[in-house]
């Protein structure tokens, strides 16, 4: 059963003081996910906003089928690249054979030294399609099988494009360390 | 392979939640969602027309009945007894209504405004139909339009007080959690 289950039964009936104990308890996090997928303050706070208005509008949909926390993580990221695709923007994810040579050198590079600080910087730096994979990857722990859904890509298109992306990540952070 | 990126990004996750979501972003949700609540809507909405109607009603009623002919004693409120009775009773539980809303309704003053405008039309029709009475004979039709106005004027009130009892009751109720699952 889900913990929230008295608290979204009466955020259903338009309960407010349940609605802004949903909204404190996710909005953080959602918050992050916006920001990581669009790479911009203002597109976070907007598709924030609509999330929630969203959610509380159709709340009567969620059927306790997943955590309410994973439906609306699904909501978001659903929202998000649905803003990337209406400003047309390519996500360019293209389908390519990987070398295991490129796995193994990116374990090498990798530096003891980073921080997480280092990370989020590179991936402000990464072109979208990159940065969204690595994200729904490695931070939001979505499986290869479910980035393909959310995406509409292969599975190996998905493998193929984290590879590249945790790569270019690494190389960026050890270009700053080294120019530091 | 071991995949010390891997492990650490994952080890690590929470840092990546850093930021705090902008101060008054449930404040603009809330707006949205709770302007009004939309069977309140659509009930206010049947009421304002029929507050129309009501208009419509007292100008035909004065309009149908009217006898230039007639002279008449002027009718009152004092001369109908009835009609003194039930003024009497309806402006009690409309009052006491008012004063209970205006208790009630500080968070809400869109529907504050919107019932003001409503009751102000009926107000209109009200003083039409007070003023045929003088003009005219006492008569079924008019007393009849008015105590339709007392009514409606009743169910407008009576509406909103069920919603913000609601709202209130809800609002009050205890609600305990504080972690969350993704």
């Amino acid at each position: 059963m889900d913990i929230h289950k008295p608290v979204i039964e009466k955020a259903k009936k338009g309960n407010q003081k349940a609605q802004k104990q949903l909204y404190d308890l996710y909005a953080k996090a959602m918050y992050n996910i916006c920001y990581r997928m669009m790479n911009n303050w203002e597109d976070a706070e907007d598709l924030l906003q609509e999330i929630f208005c969203d959610v509380f509008t159709r709340l009567d949909q969620f059927r306790y089928e997943s955590t309410f926390g994973g439906w609306l993580k699904r909501i978001t990221i659903n929202k998000c690249i649905n803003e990337i695709k209406r400003r047309k923007v390519a996500l360019e994810l293209k389908e390519e054979i990987v070398p295991d040579a490129l796995i193994d050198e990116e374990d090498e590079q990798y530096n003891p030294g980073f921080t997480i600080e280092h990370v989020k910087h590179a991936m402000g730096l990464l072109p979208d399609g990159y940065r969204i994979i690595f994200s729904l990857y490695l931070i939001e722990g979505y499986d290869h099988q479910e980035i393909a859904e959310i995406l509409n890509i292969t599975v190996s298109t998905s493998k193929s494009q984290l590879a590249r992306a945790k790569k270019k990540v690494i190389e960026i952070i050890n270009t700053g360390i080294i120019n530091n | 392979m071991s995949d010390r990126f891997d492990d650490f990004i994952r080890s690590n996750r929470d840092e990546f939640d850093s930021f705090a979501p902008p101060a008054n972003g449930w404040n603009q949700i809330s707006e949205k969602i709770h302007s009004k609540p939309n069977a309140l809507r659509k009930r206010l909405y049947i009421i304002s027309s029929s507050v129309a109607a009501a208009a419509i009603i007292a100008f035909v009623v004065m309009f149908s009945i009217q006898d230039p002919n007639q002279n008449n004693m002027a009718a009152t409120y004092e001369n109908i007894p009835e009609l003194n009775e039930a003024t009497i009773f309806y402006q009690t539980q409309i009052n006491e209504h008012k004063a209970a809303i205006a208790q009630l309704a500080s968070d809400h003053p869109d529907m504050v405004n919107e019932m003001n405008t409503d009751l102000a039309a009926l107000d209109t029709a009200l003083l039409e139909l007070k003023q045929d009475l003088k003009d005219n004979i006492s008569n079924e039709e008019i007393i009849e339009a008015m105590i339709q106005n007392y009514r409606m004027k009743l169910m407008i009130l009576e509406d909103i007080m069920v919603y913000l009892d609601n709202q209130k009751q809800e609002n009050n109720a205890p609600i305990k959690q504080s972690t969350y699952e993704l």
